[in-house]
């Protein structure tokens, strides 16, 4: 395992799965294989939160599921973002942005120190 | 998906859970493998990556929302098997509760239906009546100055109790009715289910036969048949047109004859100057924004001028105006509200009964919660669980409580109507009372209460440390103590409930039975009576009606089982009563205002020994006393004793007319005995007989009010079985008169007893239940206690304590609770019968015998419940009691 493992930020969880849900239908495994793919294994999902996060946002009707054949040749559960979920990773996306960008700016200017 | 679904689905969701994360983990062994593993090491590392398998299913499950709900139909299912598993404990905990919530719910709906619901009028609640001293009729002229200078009433209108007789429908019948002057209909804003109300121009004389009918005489008597809209009814021998039928349920007046079935206009003409009959029940309707208060003060004025200018008539008494409903059921509201309040206590016992049971029972489960305690059970899950149960207790018990209270509500109503009187029943809107949704809502409520409750004490001990109960042996005496105090608490609480009900039905015993022992004056016993009008025979004046009479009566009296028969104008206590000013020859007339008054009633001869009141001086009227002989009148005591208090009355002369009218004087034949007149409570007034044959209206009036006497038959066996044959011998005559109001003289006291009855008889119940659960409650847990202390028995037998002094130890730890219970309730019960003075006759609410009593029943009930225990505490064998460690 790498070493540069990282936990996810409070929060940034449901974001990474709408935007990951968004290039397509997609099962709970791949979720989390894509996650740790794009961020070049630095963060890993752990199913205990991948799966509760993933009902959660079922339930609040940002992501649908469909039951449908996959590659393995048995059924998966497939989920997809719906127009409430498009909507929702619009804003969080917009959020994120402000607030990397604000505490980038802070740590570029306000300590005297570089690292 | 939404929540419901999402609940609903719970199985399938659970299956597609599991589908989803074995999917998962099917794909991280195959990857595993596809890294290079063998089978085994790509399992062992695939589960070390998942993590544990059931704590993200329940993390998923929360994430569903709805996992309160499953755990409370987890609580539901266990409580269920818990109820299933000890049904002596379930039947005897649903079976107290049932009764208990039963009688409450029953009581609520008399309540709801005779007090909270309003009288079923147009605004009931802008209608008022005034009357004389609140109660007495008034005369025509004063009714129709009211109606011309008042300024507070939107309408006016005033009714006349009527009967007639209706022939040429089948059988003869005496129908009661109202007569109502213009508006009155208007006035109470209910329209007629078919055809129409009445005309203004049927208010004038000559143009008012006709009539509305109600919907029961209508259904009774013509089948429902809407053609009877329209047509002649012969009533009193004359035809009167059916204008209309009254919907189902109306009635008029509610607080007077409430049973009338038809209406028919009252003119109003030549009645202007008419202030001596005072016949008219008169009602208002208040303007919109007009006060009962305001209304009050205008009324006062009015009848204060009407008075100085009339006092003749007027004076001596006031106008009262009071709400239509607070009149109809102004006197029953305390009694049913003390009577509401004794059965929310009944069922306070029976909650603290089985609180008492669940308590046992949460010893006995001592371990059980302590497991569920030990395997993570959070405190407020364990509180779930207890008022689960109750709460499962209570509703099993509401929903068989409403079972029982709709039976009971039936019971009561056929009860009320079975000894009611179509005049004066005793209790008022007694047909309306029944279950509706509003006793529902009510039983809803108390359920949540009364589960509440009996989860209290449980859940109070749930507080205790629980981890030590493991520890204990099965028999574990130590940790028992606190919960053995909580349960003498509930019992003391219990007990002094039971002698608050007791002492208030031991209170309404004996008022009851010093309202029975009431004498009348007579004995009425073996008496039939009924009356027989000729208002629908036309022929029957004079001559002809004595004929009639006479021969009815001799037919009547040669019945076998007959002993004696004769007739009067109007029955003591059962009957109408008239009054008259009265006057004695050579006395100085009295102020206005304070004329000597008297009960005034016509009688055939034979009437006194018939009714066996009496006869102290002088005779009874014979057939000798007729129009053309002087004059006579016989006088009670009291009247004698008023008017020539040092001598003889027999042969002195008195006259009932207006001292500024023609006097007639009448020469008192005869003293009788004091007589009940109105009702058995009231102390008999001055009173006066006028012998049938010289008394004209009664001899020769057609009216409806004249044209009748009332029959009086003393029988030698059984009067309601002889009814049919004097009704059967008085037709024999003729078989066009109308025979009504068939009675035995018992069953007249019965109805001015009805009442009371009710209230005593729901009361006993209350107390008598109340007696029983807390003999069982004491029993529990002397019970409990005695199995408790087994080992200590046994080590004190042991040691030589003799039986008898271990029976007198359970005894008396009996007797201390009944001691402590017993205090308290005598305190509570002084406070609380203070609300039953009004419902009692004879007896105070502090009466010594009561007071002495109840404690002394209660005691007796205590130490008898406890001795059973005791009994068993004594026959304990030392040796098996040690072994039980």
């Amino acid at each position: 395992m790498p070493a540069a493992k990282s936990d996810l930020p409070q929060g940034t969880l449901d974001l990474l799965i709408l935007k990951v849900v968004n290039l397509g239908p997609i099962h709970g495994y791949a979720i989390a294989q894509r996650i740790q793919q794009i961020s070049r294994e630095v963060l890993t999902v752990q199913q205990g939160s991948l799966y509760p996060a993933l009902h959660r946002l079922e339930n609040r009707g940002l992501l649908a599921a469909e039951w449908k054949p996959s590659d393995t040749g048995r059924d998966a559960k497939f989920y997809r973002l719906t127009a409430k979920g498009r909507a929702q990773l619009k804003s969080e996306t917009a959020d994120w942005a402000r607030l990397t960008e604000a505490i980038g700016l802070i740590l570029a200017t306000a300590g005297g120190e570089t690292l | 998906m939404n929540w419901w679904r999402r609940l609903a689905g719970g199985k399938r969701l659970e299956q597609h859970l599991s589908a989803e994360l074995s999917d998962h983990w099917e794909r991280q062994v195959a990857d595993n493998m596809r890294a290079g593993m063998n089978p085994d090491q790509a399992r062992r590392q695939a589960r070390l990556q998942f993590g544990g398998m059931e704590q993200v299913k329940e993390e998923c499950r929360d994430a569903r929302g709805t996992g309160w709900v499953e755990s409370a139909l987890q609580d539901l299912r266990f409580s269920l098997r818990m109820l299933r598993k000890s049904p002596g404990f379930t039947i005897a905990a649903v079976g107290t509760l049932a009764l208990g919530i039963g009688a409450t719910a029953a009581m609520f709906s008399v309540v709801s239906s005779v007090l909270l619901k309003p009288l079923s009028y147009h605004h009931p609640d802008r209608l008022v009546t005034l009357l004389h001293d609140g109660d007495a009729p008034v005369s025509p002229a004063n009714f129709l100055d009211w109606k011309r200078l008042n300024h507070s009433f939107a309408a006016m209108g005033a009714a006349s109790g009527w009967s007639a007789s209706l022939t040429g429908w089948g059988r003869t019948e005496e129908i009661v009715g109202l007569q109502v002057t213009e508006g009155t209909m208007d006035m109470l804003g209910v329209a007629s289910l078919i055809g129409r109300g009445f005309a203004s121009d049927e208010f004038q004389p000559g143009k008012d036969r006709v009539v509305l009918l109600s919907f029961r005489l209508w259904q009774r008597r013509f089948g429902g048949d809407p053609g009877i809209v329209g047509r002649n009814l012969m009533l009193n021998g004359e035809p009167y047109l059916v204008t209309g039928i009254m919907p189902r349920g109306f009635q008029f007046t509610p607080f007077w004859i409430t049973e009338a079935e038809m209406w028919s206009p009252l003119t109003m003409s030549g009645q202007a100057d008419n202030r001596h009959t005072q016949v008219l029940r008169v009602m208002a309707r208040l303007k919109p924004g007009v006060s009962l208060q305001q209304a009050r003060s205008e009324m006062d004025t009015i009848w204060s001028q009407l008075a100085r200018q009339y006092p003749d008539s007027n004076s001596g008494n006031i106008v009262r105006v009071d709400s239509l409903k607070e009149k109809v059921v102004g006197d029953i509201r305390r009694p049913l509200l003390a009577l509401l309040g004794a059965v929310i206590f009944v069922l306070l016992i029976a909650c603290t009964n089985i609180a008492n049971l669940t308590l046992a029972r949460a010893t006995e489960r001592r371990k059980e919660m302590a497991i569920r305690v030990a395997m993570g059970a959070g405190r407020r899950r364990l509180l779930q669980q207890v008022f689960t149960e109750s709460l499962l207790l209570s509703i099993l018990g509401g929903l068989f409580g409403l079972l029982l209270a709709w039976w009971g509500v039936g019971g009561l109503r056929s009860f009320l109507s079975a000894s009611g009187d179509r005049i004066r029943s005793g209790l008022p809107r007694l047909q309306e009372v029944q279950l509706d949704a509003s006793v529902v809502a009510w039983v809803a409520a108390v359920v949540v209460l009364a589960g509440i409750l009996i989860g209290l004490a449980p859940a109070f001990r749930l507080g205790g440390g629980q981890g030590d109960a493991l520890k204990e042996s099965t028999r574990g005496s130590s940790a028992s103590g606190r919960g053995l105090r909580l349960r003498g608490v509930l019992i003391v609480c219990e007990l002094a409930i039971s002698l608050v009900l007791l002492a208030g039905a031991g209170l309404l015993i004996r008022s009851f039975v010093q309202l029975r022992a009431i004498p009348t004056g007579f004995d009425p016993h073996n008496l039939l009576t009924m009356t027989v009008s000729v208002a629908g025979q036309p022929q029957y004046v004079g001559a002809a009606r004595e004929a009639f009479y006479h021969q009815a009566v001799a037919t009547v009296a040669a019945l076998p089982g007959v002993a004696a028969a004769s007739m009067v104008s109007h029955l003591p206590i059962g009957g109408d009563t008239w009054g008259t000013d009265v006057y004695a020859e050579g006395q100085p007339l009295p102020p206005p205002g304070e004329e000597t008054n008297a009960h005034f009633r016509v009688s055939r001869p034979g009437y006194f020994s018939t009714m066996r009141i009496p006869i102290w001086r002088g005779r009874d009227f014979d057939e000798h006393d007729t129009l053309d002989a002087p004059r006579v009148v016989v006088i009670n005591r009291k009247l004698a004793q008023l008017l020539w208090p040092a001598e003889s009355a027999i042969g002195k002369r008195l006259t009932m007319n207006s001292p500024r009218e023609r006097r007639e004087w009448l020469t008192v034949a005869g003293v009788i005995g004091d007589i009940k007149q109105r009702d058995l409570v009231a102390a008999p007034g001055n009173e006066l007989y006028l012998p049938f044959l010289q008394s004209k209206d009664f001899l020769e009036s057609p009216q409806h009010h004249f044209a009748y006497m009332t029959l009086v038959v003393r029988t030698g066996i059984d009067p309601a079985g002889l009814a049919r044959a004097v009704e059967d011998a008085v037709w024999r005559v003729n078989k066009d008169v109308a025979v009504s109001d068939i009675r035995t003289f018992d069953r007249i006291l019965a109805v001015q007893l009805q009442e009371p009855r009710f209230e005593v008889m729901v009361l006993v119940f209350f107390a008598a239940f109340a007696l029983i659960l807390a003999a069982v409650g004491i029993y529990a847990v002397m019970a409990y206690s005695v199995t408790l202390r087994t080992h200590e028995i046994g080590i004190r037998m042991a040691l030589g304590a003799r039986k008898a002094t271990v029976l007198w130890m359970i005894v008396r730890q009996g007797a201390l609770l009944a001691v402590a219970g017993i205090s308290i309730g005598m305190a509570l019960a002084l406070m609380l019968t203070r609300f039953l003075s009004g419902m009692l006759y004879g007896v105070t609410t502090t009466d010594g015998r009561t007071y002495l009593a109840v404690p002394f029943v209660l005691g007796a009930v205590v130490i008898l419940a406890s001795l059973l225990p005791a009994r068993r505490a004594a026959g304990v064998d030392p040796m098996h009691a040690l072994r039980c460690e």
